[in-house]
């Protein structure tokens, strides 16, 4: 942030812990799919590499285009891409992911027609034209909602509901520990299901037989609208919190939404002492340790802020690119009632100059961690699969443990394969 | 690469190829894209980017501006940048995306140069080429730019052209410089590995270059052309080898004419995978040390021009599955993720040589250097 207390459009510096899933993991994550991508060969390789990390390599392949298919257009190779992609695959796919990248959105190609041609001459696979396209970042679709769209888009409406919930957005299924699921199955729900907990493309389709759908980050909302008016499954969204008040409020929620003008069936009360309990012991045993809080690790930087700061933290630093909806409110109550609080852009290109290193701080992110040299760090990505109560307790068990150990950053950072 | 490609990762591109080539420089370096093609250099096709401090960013292009063709909101972040971070040079380098609308990256260039007064290099790089374009690219500009003619020559002066860590370990890269040492031959400019803009400015002090992969070939006719330095095309690898090699550098020296080694074209057993120059001279380290010929598999392109037998040009995963597979070879030298082109039935012995192009920081085994004798050293341990 410059003076004025806003957000600088410069360029982008990228540290080695800068990154996440990348739209290969994402679309990984609907079982039987298979990805082929239309580009040039640069465009595919940190998703390839990224794939080999991650063991998913053997559901990915690349179509090569050059400068002449560009200028040509690609229309007819995608289909003949496919066709001998086909012949060299064991197995058929029950779905395949044609991707394409940035430079297509520029020429023209006509996705919906390749897509229609794609079905009709091979019926038993649906195919979804999805888009690698960074170059649409601050748009109404970028690649992550776009992908989580078209991932729900292979979800058939099913002619009944059944007693089950989904979680839709987060990328790791809520841990099995958080009060959601006692909650949820007091309430009569039979499951809150999860992409990640299908192998099977037919057995993935009761996800479209849930009564409501879950929206806990918010590149799924667009998913779960489509869903709403395709499939008629309600959804709500829910955003990960660590606010103890917060939190209570969206367990009401929850149950508001699932049985309207009913009285709750799960009294939280215990998990909420729980986690008040988890609070006191971490700040008596952090003290007054400096924090520097990272939207990698969270997805909404500044509302953990006010939590942390509500509760006796002390937060020296928040890494945040932008502010999200979702994180405006916490945004402007930060800057208002914590001006003491450095609020840095990751991507800046002043960041290069590694001029604010604080090692005796305590980092909740890599990214951070990285830019800040902090020895203690909490190795949280994207709130993956914290929530509730639950999300509180664990965050502070994780902060104690960083506490005590430090951490080799680097293995850390290569381990989790992460992908711009 | 060829077209279809099902089970190898693709290779480094040229826009990483030119960051890697200015890596050591005090310069402010835009790749213009959206993000990917950063995360591509960035993430995996540079070994040195933790910890340090290169000043090489994305512009952050975005699709309205694409549209527009907006270069002005890019040039006025590069001249933020610069303002703050006080760079001897300045670097644009494409990317897809320019490629598509005609982005002038030069004529861009020309323009920061003029309002900056620091001065700016642009790339046409496209993301459909490989890394040593890039490089060569790099290499090349820098040298047409900066290289000043000299008032005298070093006569025992060397440079070396094309030593990238996309193509050399550190250890690699260290022992090549130690074997110059040893035998008194005095390093003048490395492109591109501790590259300064001192050895840009004095690379036509040396006397010889010599070329240790596809990157440094260009630079080094270049070279030639405009100064009168000759080239010398290998690597040292193996015992023997190297000493041949040692001939032939104090040959190019004497004789001021350029030297490319080669064995006779015979029928081979092993099948060496890799960047054209690194394959011959394993090559000719496999003759020279152990009296075993070797087909050169090169899987970046070839160089016709260069003398040589046995040199197979495998441009695509099909042609070098097919070669790997078709029965010919008993022994295969190449990066680790080649080895999941190996069918079951196929019975070869495979030696592990990471290029960091091909599998970056997922080749599961260490850099290796075959320099001088340790390329003997790694064929016993593997063996």
């Amino acid at each position: 942030m410059n003076r004025c207390g806003c957000f600088e459009s410069t360029l982008h510096y990228a540290t080695p812990a800068h990154g996440g899933w990348g739209v290969v993991r994402m679309g990984m994550l609907a079982p039987e799919s298979y990805q082929l991508f239309i580009c040039p060969f640069a465009c595919g390789r940190h998703g390839a590499l990224g794939a080999l990390k991650q063991g998913l390599k053997d559901r990915i392949s690349y179509y090569y285009v050059d400068q002449s298919d560009i200028i040509n257009g690609y229309d007819d190779l995608i289909l003949n891409a496919v066709e001998e992609l086909l012949r060299a695959l064991k197995k058929r796919p029950r779905a395949m992911f044609v991707f394409v990248s940035c430079l297509d959105d520029l020429i023209g190609t006509d996705c919906d027609a390749v897509e229609a041609e794609l079905e009709l001459r091979h019926p038993d696979i649906q195919f979804r034209m999805a888009h690698m396209n960074p170059i649409t970042l601050g748009s109404d679709e970028p690649p992550p909602i776009g992908i989580q769209k078209r991932i729900y888009s292979l979800l058939s409406k099913q002619p009944e509901r059944d007693g089950g919930v989904n979680s839709i957005g987060n990328l790791v299924a809520v841990d099995p520990a958080c009060e959601l699921h006692k909650m949820l199955e007091q309430e009569g729900v039979s499951t809150l299901r999860h992409v990640s907990q299908y192998q099977d493309f037919d057995k993935w389709q009761e996800m479209a037989r849930s009564s409501a759908n879950l929206v806990l980050m918010p590149p799924g909302m667009k998913a779960a609208k489509e869903m709403e008016a395709r499939c008629k499954i309600p959804f709500r969204f829910f955003p990960v919190s660590y606010d103890l008040d917060a939190v209570a409020g969206q367990y009401r929620g929850i149950h508001e939404f699932l049985r309207p003008n009913t009285a709750p069936a799960y009294d939280v009360e215990a998990d909420r002492q729980a986690a008040e309990r988890a609070v006191a012991h971490a700040v008596k045993k952090l003290g007054g340790l400096s924090l520097i809080l990272d939207s990698s690790a969270v997805v909404r930087p500044f509302s953990l802020a006010k939590a942390l700061d509500k509760y006796g933290f002390t937060v020296h630093r928040i890494f945040a690119q932008e502010v999200i909806p979702s994180d405006r409110e916490a945004f402007e109550w930060v800057t208002e009632h914590m001006p003491k609080v450095e609020i840095l852009q990751p991507e800046h290109n002043d960041i290069v100059k590694f001029d604010r290193r604080f090692p005796g701080s305590l980092s909740i992110g890599v990214n951070a961690a990285y830019i800040s040299g902090s020895e203690h760090v909490v190795d949280l990505f994207a709130d993956e699969g914290l929530f509730g109560y639950y999300g509180i307790r664990r965050l502070m068990e994780l902060m104690e443990e960083a506490a005590e150990t430090a951490i080799d950053l680097r293995a850390l950072i290569e381990d989790y394969g992460l992908v711009v | 690469m060829g077209k279809l490609c099902v089970k190898l990762p693709p290779f480094s591109p040229d826009y990483s190829g030119v960051c890697s080539a200015i890596f050591d420089l005090n310069c402010v370096a835009v790749i213009h894209d959206a993000s990917g093609c950063t995360g591509n250099y960035t993430g995996y096709d540079e070994p040195r980017w933790y910890g340090s401090k290169t000043a090489i960013f994305c512009s952050g292009l975005r699709e309205i501006d694409a549209i527009l063709g907006d270069d002005e909101k890019m040039i006025q972040k590069v001249l933020d940048a610069a303002e703050s971070l006080h760079p001897e040079l300045i670097v644009l380098i494409g990317s897809p995306v320019p490629m598509v609308i005609g982005t002038d990256m030069k004529g861009i260039a020309a323009d920061i140069e003029a309002r900056t007064g620091i001065p700016c290099l642009g790339f046409d790089t496209t993301g459909t080429r490989y890394y040593s374009d890039g490089i060569a690219q790099a290499c090349l500009a820098l040298m047409e730019r900066f290289t000043q003619t000299p008032e005298r020559k070093i006569p025992n002066g060397v440079n070396l052209l094309g030593l990238t860590p996309l193509d050399f370990g550190s250890g690699a890269a260290s022992d090549l410089k130690a074997a110059l040492a040893q035998n008194s031959l005095e390093l003048v400019s490395s492109f591109c590995d501790g590259l300064t803009m001192e050895a840009v400015q004095k690379a036509a002090q040396a006397s010889l270059n010599l070329v240790v992969s596809q990157s440094g070939l260009r630079p080094a006719r270049y070279l030639e052309k405009r100064f009168g330095i000759p080239f010398l095309v290998q690597i040292p690898i193996g015992k023997s080898a190297q000493e041949k090699w040692l001939e032939a550098v104090h040959s190019c020296l004497n004789g001021q004419k350029s030297l490319v080694p080669h064995t006779a074209g015979e029928d081979a057993e092993i099948l060496v995978l890799g960047d054209e120059i690194l394959c011959r001279s394993l090559q000719l380290g496999l003759k020279a040390d152990f009296g075993l010929a070797a087909d050169c598999g090169c899987l970046f392109g070839t160089e016709p021009e260069l003398p040589g037998a046995n040199i197979l040009n495998l441009e695509d995963e099909q042609k070098i599955e097919e070669t790997v597979n078709c029965g010919k070879y008993r022994q295969i030298i190449g990066d680790p993720m080649l080895r999941m082109l190996i069918h079951p039935e196929t019975e070869v012995d495979f030696f592990d040589l990471p290029s960091y192009c091909i599998s970056s920081k997922m080749s599961g085994t260490p850099p290796v250097s075959c320099i001088g004798e340790r390329f003997n050293a790694f064929l016993a341990k593997t063996r």
